[in-house]
């Protein structure tokens, strides 16, 4: 540039400050060169009388003016197109400046939109905050409903406890009244720990739960009782003779009793002959056959002898009574009866699982034969698994023939009969 | 010291009053002849013994109130001859032989299940060495016991015509497997929805479905000795394995069928409560003259007859003539004799094979119904019905299919009662009892099996240690199972599926293939039969083709003991029916002319 090839001159007064713009220092450079050439010419008029010395200074002089001046041309020539670029860039100013004047424009037109809607809102607002009292009025009504209603609750739940407690004494009054009229009330056999063990362990087969009352409260005892009395405790339907030989075995038997060698009326004989010992033992069965069952003994002293070789073992093994254990070792204890823990020998001479199938089927049996033999209280057994008992379809006039039973396939809960009522003919 | 009390004389004495003896007793008395019937029961009276007490499952099912008391005497039993044979003591579930008490037998608490056996199993072992070999069954089952019986069932058909109409049986026919020269007299029970679904399925097939073969009346009905028969109310509480005994008469035995008709004749006198223990024989003459019997007080009775039928149960029926020297005793290491031998039950020594699939159809095991109706059933897998060539192991036999029979035949309860084990505790246990009566699908189940066979190791002899009430020995049975149903069930089973997939079935399930074993019988059941049976030589048979013994010629006998091989459908119900009738020609044909008959039915 001009400026830094420009020889060094006095210097003259900086007369760029007013035009501050853009390439400000290319055009004082000019300036302060038109400003040495204006002060030059008015040196070079006063002094015509000067020697050639002069001129020569003269030329010297006009040279670097020359020199400044083709620099200062070229200098007006920078600033003419800076003046350009300046005036294209005031250009794009004022067309910037009539766009933001236009948005300008637009944006007071949306403030004004604004704060039309500010005003409608405010109005809204104003509604609202109107509902909003009458809305905080209504809460208020409501909450003094809910606290009355409230208080009528507290007072029916007080209604129901007192409802619920006057039940619990009908229902007291109701067993006890039941259980004058039972046929059961008294035990004809069992013993009063008998009867406690036999409970425990009817309720432990079948607890009362939320399907419904269990073992006990189904009378098991008093079904078991009951034919402990009767033909089955003196196993008048068995075949008691002897010899006693024991089921399952699998060592050689040698019965002590002498056989009989029986002569038909042809002469055919029937002996075993001279060997007397059988070397495969006894037939193998499985747990629901009857000759299971070879004690020599009846039912009714089997049950004695079992129940006390199990509360022997309750003790061994678990430290108490049977009724005396938790839940989950009279269950465990039980268990170990089907499974044979217990030896033999240990327990009174009776296989244990056989006490076992005698326990299960003798409770069972309790909590589903007919009322009338002293379980199955209030037909419990039979609400639990569906079992209709002698409800031909029509005995609480629910209109089903059995013939329309026998053919359904979505058939209805029917409400079970026992054969007391059935024989007594109405509900 | 009791006293013998000697009878009047009478043509034929009638040993038992229940399916056979009954029978018999009433056509001979109709026929003009002398009877005397003799019966350890009482004659029960259904219009009053059974109506307001039957309902009553405890009594029925396990004390057995209606049935025979096992302190009378009983039967032990064991596998094989080195164990020692223990008595059934008791009644339970899973071993029920409820024998029959009184008047009518068994047949008060039967099912009711009917169905004439097929043509083939009269001709078993020369239909199976004709057909596959003399040799099929030697590698399976070597020591069979297998021969013909000696008639055909063509022979036979007349003989069941008239069982049937004196019975009053309901259904249509068998179909073309099982041909009838007259259908049933009473028309089918009611068809439940399985039972229809099984009967379009199986026609569809290509099958011949027909309805199930019940005694049970379904219509009221005059039967041919004129007694009036009431139809059945299906009230349900009617099936064997409880074993109900029938209100109304419907379900057909002979106190509810022919007795009250024989009676009538004045023909037929009748001892009751009265303990058969000898039939008499003359030692030189050969000849059978008298039977003996205790009364309730234990006096002695001798009934003399010109002939003897024995229509005892089956192995009553071998304790007396063991008892009373009529036949050779079987000796099964020489296998000599033919009194005792062949006695079978049904069962195998292996495993079965059974497909399955489930139908949304729901159903009721409320008391509802009848022991043997409802469903429909087909032949067309049975006796010899499908090829067994080639089998990869042979056997012989098919089953007879059912489904859809009534749900509510009898209540249940007692069989879970006698299934307690480590898993039947508490509240998870309990819970699974829920509601157990009403269900809202079904299962189906189909299962291939084979025939039972005879096997020569099969005894019936006198026990050397235990006696009856009266000191006499009981009957000992010795019994085994084979695997000749292993490998029909593999032949058959899977030829079963299409069945289930035509109904329409879900979640259908073959089970693994069927497995030789060595599982033995751990008990007997009421239809165990053989060991005294009808055939064309005495060497392995007691009675010939007119069921007259080959010992002394004056005894005839029908029932189990008489069956020569096992059968397809249960003989103990109908095939023994034309026995009955046969015997009576026998009879007759003795009487006229006393002598070993000759010629066929």
């Amino acid at each position: 540039m001009a400026e830094t090839s420009a020889k060094p001159m006095e210097p003259a007064k900086d007369r760029r400050s007013f035009l501050k713009i853009g390439g400000g220092v290319v055009v004082g450079a000019a300036v302060a060169g038109v400003a040495t050439i204006a002060y030059y010419n008015g040196v070079v008029g006063s002094n015509n009388s000067s020697s050639s010395s002069t001129v020569e200074s003269l030329s010297s002089q006009l040279a670097n003016t020359q020199s400044q001046l083709s620099d200062t041309q070229s200098s007006l020539s920078n600033a003419q197109s800076t003046i350009g670029a300046l005036n294209s860039q005031l250009s794009d100013t004022q067309s910037s400046l009539s766009n933001t004047q236009s948005s300008l424009s637009s944006a007071q037109s949306s403030l004004s939109a604004a704060n039309s809607q500010n005003a409608g809102l405010n109005s809204q607002l104003s509604q609202t905050q109107a509902s909003l009292t009458s809305a905080n009025g209504q809460v208020s009504s409501l909450q003094s409903a809910v606290t009355s209603a409230n208080g009528q609750i507290s007072t029916l739940q007080g209604q129901v406890s007192s409802a619920n407690a006057a039940i619990t004494s009908v229902q007291a009054q109701a067993n006890t009244l039941q259980a004058s009229v039972d046929n059961f009330t008294a035990y004809q056999t069992l013993g009063p720990n008998e009867v406690t063990l036999i409970n425990a362990i009817a309720s432990t087969f079948i607890p009362t739960d939320s399907n419904g009352p269990g073992g006990t409260q189904a009378g098991c005892s008093y079904f078991i009782d009951g034919q402990l009395s009767g033909k089955y405790g003196v196993s008048g339907h068995m075949y008691m003779q002897g010899p006693f030989i024991f089921h399952d075995l699998t060592t050689a038997v040698t019965p002590t009793e002498t056989p009989r060698i029986f002569t038909a009326a042809n002469g055919q004989v029937y002996t075993v002959g001279t060997n007397t010992t059988f070397s495969a033992g006894t037939m193998k069965t499985v747990p629901d056959n009857g000759m299971r069952y070879q004690y020599n003994f009846n039912l009714r002293y089997f049950w004695h002898l079992g129940l006390q070789a199990l509360e022997t073992y309750a003790n061994k093994a678990y430290g108490g009574n049977f009724e005396n254990l938790t839940s989950a070792n009279q269950v465990k204890c039980l268990q170990d009866l089907a499974n044979n823990v217990p030896t033999q020998a240990a327990f009174n001479d009776i296989l244990p699982a056989d006490f076992f199938y005698e326990l299960f089927f003798m409770v069972y049996s309790g909590f589903t034969m007919d009322p009338m033999y002293g379980g199955n209280k209030g037909m419990v057994g039979w609400l639990l698994t569906g079992n209709n008992g002698v409800n031909m379809g029509n005995f609480y006039g629910e209109g089903y023939t059995t013939k329309q039973i026998m053919l359904m396939t979505n058939p209805p809960i029917l409400k079970p009969v026992s054969l007391g009522q059935y024989q007594k003919g109405s509900p | 010291m009791s006293t013998v009390i000697t009878e009047p004389a009478v043509d034929v004495v009638v040993l038992g009053l229940g399916t056979m003896g009954g029978l018999v007793a009433t056509q001979l008395a109709v026929d003009g002849y002398n009877v005397a019937g003799i019966d350890k029961g009482p004659f029960w009276d259904f219009t009053q013994d059974f109506s307001q007490t039957k309902y009553d499952e405890w009594g029925t099912t396990i004390m057995k109130k209606y049935d025979h008391p096992l302190p009378l005497f009983t039967t032990t039993m064991r596998n094989y001859s080195n164990q020692f044979a223990l008595p059934i003591r008791r009644y339970t579930v899973s071993q029920f032989p409820a024998n029959g008490h009184g008047v009518g037998g068994a047949a008060h608490h039967y099912s009711g299940g009917m169905g004439r056996t097929g043509a083939w199993n009269y001709t078993e072992a020369s239909s199976t060495a004709s057909r596959y070999g003399p040799n099929f069954l030697s590698t399976t089952v070597p020591n069979a016991d297998l021969f013909d019986w000696p008639y055909t069932y063509t022979e036979m058909d007349p003989y069941y015509v008239t069982y049937e109409a004196a019975w009053g049986m309901s259904g249509t026919n068998m179909g073309p497997l099982v041909p009838m020269s007259q259908n049933f007299p009473l028309p089918p029970h009611p068809t439940t929805p399985l039972g229809a679904a099984f009967q379009t399925a199986t026609e569809a097939l290509g099958y011949s479905p027909f309805p199930v073969v019940s005694a049970l009346a379904s219509a009221p009905y005059m039967n041919s000795y004129g007694v009036q028969v009431n139809e059945c109310v299906y009230d349900g509480w009617c099936s064997c394995s409880p074993c109900y005994p029938c209100e109304t008469g419907a379900k057909a035995n002979t106190a509810a069928r022919a007795v009250t008709a024989g009676v009538g004749t004045g023909k037929l006198k009748l001892a009751l409560n009265s303990y058969i223990f000898r039939i008499n024989t003359n030692q030189s003459t050969g000849l059978a003259t008298s039977v003996s019997y205790y009364d309730a007080a234990g006096n002695i009775h001798v009934q003399p007859g010109t002939a003897i039928f024995t229509g005892l149960w089956t192995f009553n029926q071998y304790n007396l003539l063991a008892k009373s020297g009529i036949g050779k005793q079987y000796n099964p290491t020489t296998v000599t004799g033919a009194l005792g031998r062949g006695a079978c039950n049904n069962g195998s020594s292996g495993t079965g094979r059974t497909v399955s699939g489930t139908l949304p159809i729901g159903y009721a095991n409320y008391q509802a119904g009848n022991g043997a109706g409802g469903g429909f059933q087909i032949y067309d897998f049975a006796d010899d019905a499908i090829d067994h060539t080639g089998m990869a192991q042979p056997g012989i036999g098919g089953p007879s299919l059912s489904v859809g029979s009534y749900t509510g035949n009898a209540p249940s309860d007692v069989s879970v009662a006698v299934g307690g084990t480590v898993n039947t505790i508490g509240s998870t246990w309990k819970a699974t009892q829920k509601n157990k009566y009403i269900h809202s699908s079904t299962t189906v189940s189909l299962a291939g099996s084979g025939v039972t066979v005879p096997t020569t190791d099969l005894l019936l002899d006198l026990d050397p240690f235990y006696s009856d009430y009266y000191g006499d020995p009981l009957t000992r049975f010795t019994e085994t199972y084979n695997n000749n149903s292993v490998g029909v069930a593999n032949l058959i089973t899977p030829l079963l599926q299409p069945i289930l997939t035509k109904m329409g079935c879900t979640n259908i399930t073959m089970g693994a293939a069927a497995v030789n074993g060595n599982s033995q019988p751990s008990s007997y059941s009421i239809h165990v039969r053989g060991g005294g049976r009808v055939g064309a030589s005495p060497t392995y048979s007691c009675y010939n083709a007119w069921h007259q013994s080959w010992d002394v010629n004056n005894v005839f006998a029908a029932g189990e003991l008489q069956n020569t091989t096992g059968c397809t459908v249960t003989p103990g119900t109908h095939t023994i029916g034309p026995m009955a009738y046969v015997a009576v020609d026998g009879i007759k044909q003795y009487l006229k002319s006393p002598q070993l008959l000759t010629g066929q039915p």
